[in-house]
C-alpha cells in the first residue's frame, strides 16, 4: 500500500465506523429504543446552501452542487442523518417538461429565495370538479393523460395534434428523470461511505386526502367538494390509494432500516374538521399504513401544523410501525399519547433557529429532552424543514447542545 | 367560506372599525389570513385585504389612502417573517406608524417577535385575534 492508499483507507475505516455508531443511534431510536445519546436528524432545506456558500438558484440548477452542499453539511456539523436532499426541485427536471407549478430561484422568485410550489387560484385548479369521475375511473391513467399536460407547458394531451416540443419533453424529461434519480444511487452511498452519514428516510408517502387538495383539487376546491360532493370526494380518496401505496413501497428502503417518509400537509384542525378527518383522511390511510408495516415498511408522520385533536386516533396503530414528527403539536402531549408506542421526532421552532438566542435554544432542547426523551425513543430536529434563513451558530448550539444534554 | 361570509357580515350595523389586512412580501400562504379576516368582518369590521405577497410599499400605501384603525400582517415562512419589521421600518419613514395600531400572526410568529419588531399586537389564532382587535379599537369584547 502506498501512503496515500492506507491514509484513505484509514479514513474509510473511520468513516465506516462512524456509520456503523450513527446508523445504530438513529435506528435504535426509531424503534423506540434507547441508544447511546439523542440522534441528530434535521430536516435541512436551503440551509446547506447557506453553509456552503451557494445560492438558492445554484443548488436548485445543480443537484450536483445540492448534494455536495448537503454531505459538507451534515459532515460538518456532526449530524447522524440527513435527507439526501431536501431542495428537491431540479430546474433540470421541471424545465425539460415545463412544469409549471414550481417558482424556480433565479428563473421565477430571487435566487437567493428558495424554490416554491405555487398552488393555482380555486377556479383554474389543476383538477376542476367535473373531472372526478375521470379520476375514480382510473387514477394513474388520469394523473398521466390529463394532469400531466395541464401542469406542463409542453406536453400535449392525447387525442390533441402532436408536438415537437411533446416529444421532446418525454425525451428529455424521461432522461432528466433517470439521471436525477439514479444519482441518489450514488449520494445515498457518499453520505454512508465518504461521511459516515445516514440517509434519513426512503421513499414518499402522500395521503389520498392530501393530495386531493395539494395536486389536484386545491385547498379551497376541496373545501367546496367537501359540501357540494363528498360521495366523490370519498370514492377519489379510496382510488387513488393504490397508487400511493405503489408509489410508496417504490421508493422504500429495501433493508427496512429507514422509513418512508410521509408529508401531511393539509388534513389537521382548523384545515379540515375531525369529522373529515375521520370520514375521509383516516380511513383511506389507516389500510396503506398498515400494509406497509405488514411489510417491514415504517412510516415517518412528518405532521405538519398541530395534529392534537388526532394523536388517540394514531395511537392505535400497530407499536414501532411509525415515527411522529412533532411540529406545532404539543410534544409533551403527543409524548403521553404516543410516546409508548413510538418514536418522536422534532419540536424546536424554526423561529427560534432563525431568531432565538443560544440560551432560549437551549433552554427549549432541556425542555424536549427532559420531557420526552428519557427513556430514548426521541430524535433532535427542527419543528419543519429549515431554510436559509436558519443561524449558523444557532444550528451549531442545536448541534452541540443536544450532544452534551442528550447523552444517555 | 364563500357559503358562510354572507351569513356572518350582513348584520348592517356601523362598522366597529377598518382593518386592512395582507400575507407580507415574498409569502403566498393566505388560508390563515383569510380565515382571521373573515372573522374580523363577522365581528364587525371593515376590512381590506391586500392578498398575499404584499409589497411593504402598498401597505404603506394602503395605511395612508384607506386611514385604517389597524394593519394586520400575516406571515407562514420563517424566512419571511422579516419583511413584518420592513414594513413597520417603512411606516415610520412614511411618519404613519402612530395612526395605525399593528397586529401581526402566522404560525412561526410569536409574542417575542412582535415586541421585537415593534408590532402592538400578536395573536395565536383568528378567535384570539378579534377580541385583541377589539381591545385595541376600545369596543367591548364579544
Ligand atoms: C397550505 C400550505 C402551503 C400552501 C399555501 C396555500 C395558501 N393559499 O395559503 C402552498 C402549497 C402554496 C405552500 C407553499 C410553500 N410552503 Co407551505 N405550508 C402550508 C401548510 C401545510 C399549512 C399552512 C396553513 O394554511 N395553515 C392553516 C392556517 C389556518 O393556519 P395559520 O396560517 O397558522 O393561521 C392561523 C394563525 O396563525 C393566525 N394568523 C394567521 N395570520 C394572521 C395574521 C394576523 C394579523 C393575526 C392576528 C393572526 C394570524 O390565525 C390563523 C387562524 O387561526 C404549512 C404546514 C402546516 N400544516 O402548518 C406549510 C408551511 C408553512 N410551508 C412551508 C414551506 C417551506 C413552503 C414552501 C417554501 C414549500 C416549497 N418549497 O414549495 C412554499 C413557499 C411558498 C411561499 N412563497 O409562500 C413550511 C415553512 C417552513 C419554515 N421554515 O418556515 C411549512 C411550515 C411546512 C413545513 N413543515 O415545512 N404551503
Amino acid at each position: 500500500m502506498t501512503p496515500r492508499e492506507s491514509q484513505s483507507a484509514i479514513m474509510t475505516r473511520s468513516a465506516a465506523e462512524r456509520y456503523a455508531e450513527r446508523h445504530r443511534r438513529y435506528t435504535t431510536a426509531l424503534r423506540n429504543g434507547k441508544p447511546d445519546r439523542v440522534p441528530i436528524r434535521p430536516f435541512v432545506a436551503e440551509f446547506t446552501a447557506r453553509h456552503a456558500g451557494v445560492t438558492c438558484q445554484q443548488v436548485t440548477h445543480d443537484y450536483r452542487l445540492a448534494f455536495e452542499a448537503v454531505r459538507r453539511t451534515a459532515m460538518d456539523y456532526d449530524w447522524d442523518a440527513v435527507v439526501s436532499n431536501m431542495v428537491y426541485c431540479w430546474t433540470g427536471l421541471t424545465e425539460a417538461i415545463g412544469l409549471k407549478y414550481y417558482g424556480v430561484p433565479g428563473l421565477h422568485v430571487p435566487k437567493d429565495v428558495g424554490f416554491q410550489y405555487r398552488e393555482p387560484p380555486e377556479e383554474e385548479a389543476w383538477m376542476p370538479p367535473e373531472d372526478y369521475d375521470a379520476l375514480i375511473g382510473d387514477p394513474t391513467g388520469y394523473l398521466l393523460n390529463v394532469w400531466l399536460p395541464r401542469v406542463s407547458r409542453d406536453v400535449v394531451a392525447p387525442g390533441a395534434p402532436n408536438t415537437a416540443r411533446n416529444n421532446l419533453s418525454f425525451l428529455s424529461g424521461g432522461m432528466a428523470m433517470m439521471s436525477y434519480f439514479n444519482a441518489f444511487g450514488e449520494q445515498n452511498r457518499r453520505l454512508r461511505e465518504e461521511c459516515g452519514v445516514v440517509p434519513a428516510i426512503a421513499g414518499i408517502l402522500k395521503a389520498p386526502l392530501d393530495i386531493l387538495a395539494d395536486k389536484l383539487r386545491g385547498y379551497l376546491g376541496l373545501c367546496s367538494d367537501l359540501f357540494e360532493r363528498r360521495d366523490k370526494v370519498r370514492a377519489a380518496c379510496e382510488a387513488l390509494m393504490p397508487h400511493l401505496f405503489h408509489v410508496a413501497l417504490s421508493g422504500a428502503d429495501p433493508n427496512r432500516e429507514v422509513p418512508i417518509g410521509f408529508w401531511m400537509h393539509r388534513s389537521c384542525v382548523p384545515l379540515v374538521s375531525p369529522d373529515d378527518f375521520n370520514e375521509f383522511f383516516w380511513p383511506t390511510l389507516k389500510p396503506i399504513v398498515l400494509e406497509l408495516w405488514r411489510l417491514g415498511h415504517q412510516v415517518l408522520f412528518y405532521a405538519e401544523g398541530n395534529w392534537d385533536a388526532h394523536l388517540e386516533t394514531f395511537a392505535q396503530l400497530p407499536e414501532g410501525s411509525i415515527v411522529f414528527h412533532v411540529d406545532r403539536t404539543d410534544i409533551f402531549r403527543a409524548h403521553r399519547v404516543l410516546g409508548h408506542k413510538f418514536c418522536l421526532s422534532g419540536g424546536v421552532p424554526n423561529a427560534l433557529l432563525s431568531y432565538g438566542r443560544p440560551e432560549q435554544i437551549r433552554a427549549r432542547i432541556r425542555q424536549i429532552i427532559d420531557g420526552v426523551a428519557r427513556d430514548g425513543g426521541y430524535i433532535m430536529d427542527a419543528s419543519a424543514i429549515i431554510m436559509n434563513d436558519a443561524k449558523p451558530d444557532n444550528m451549531r448550539v442545536l448541534t452541540d447542545f443536544t450532544h452534551e444534554y442528550g447523552v444517555y | 367560506m364563500a357559503v358562510l361570509k354572507p351569513l356572518l357580515t350582513e348584520t348592517g350595523a356601523e362598522p366597529i372599525g377598518k382593518l386592512v389586512i395582507g400575507t407580507v412580501k415574498g409569502d403566498l400562504h393566505d388560508i390563515g389570513k383569510n380565515l382571521v379576516a373573515m372573522m374580523m368582518e363577522g365581528a364587525g369590521f371593515q376590512v381590506v385585504d391586500l392578498g398575499l405577497d404584499t409589497q411593504p410599499e402598498k401597505f404603506v400605501n394602503a395605511v395612508r389612502e384607506l386611514n385604517p384603525d389597524l394593519l394586520g400582517m400575516s406571515a407562514l415562512l420563517t424566512t419571511t417573517m422579516p419583511a413584518m419589521g420592513d414594513t413597520i421600518n417603512a411606516l415610520i419613514e412614511a411618519g404613519l406608524r402612530d395612526r395605525v395600531k399593528v397586529m401581526v400572526g402566522g404560525a412561526p410568529v410569536t409574542q417575542g417577535f412582535c415586541d421585537e419588531i415593534g408590532a402592538d399586537a400578536y395573536s395565536p389564532d383568528a378567535a384570539s385575534a378579534v377580541d385583541t382587535a377589539l381591545e385595541l379599537v376600545g369596543a367591548p369584547k364579544k
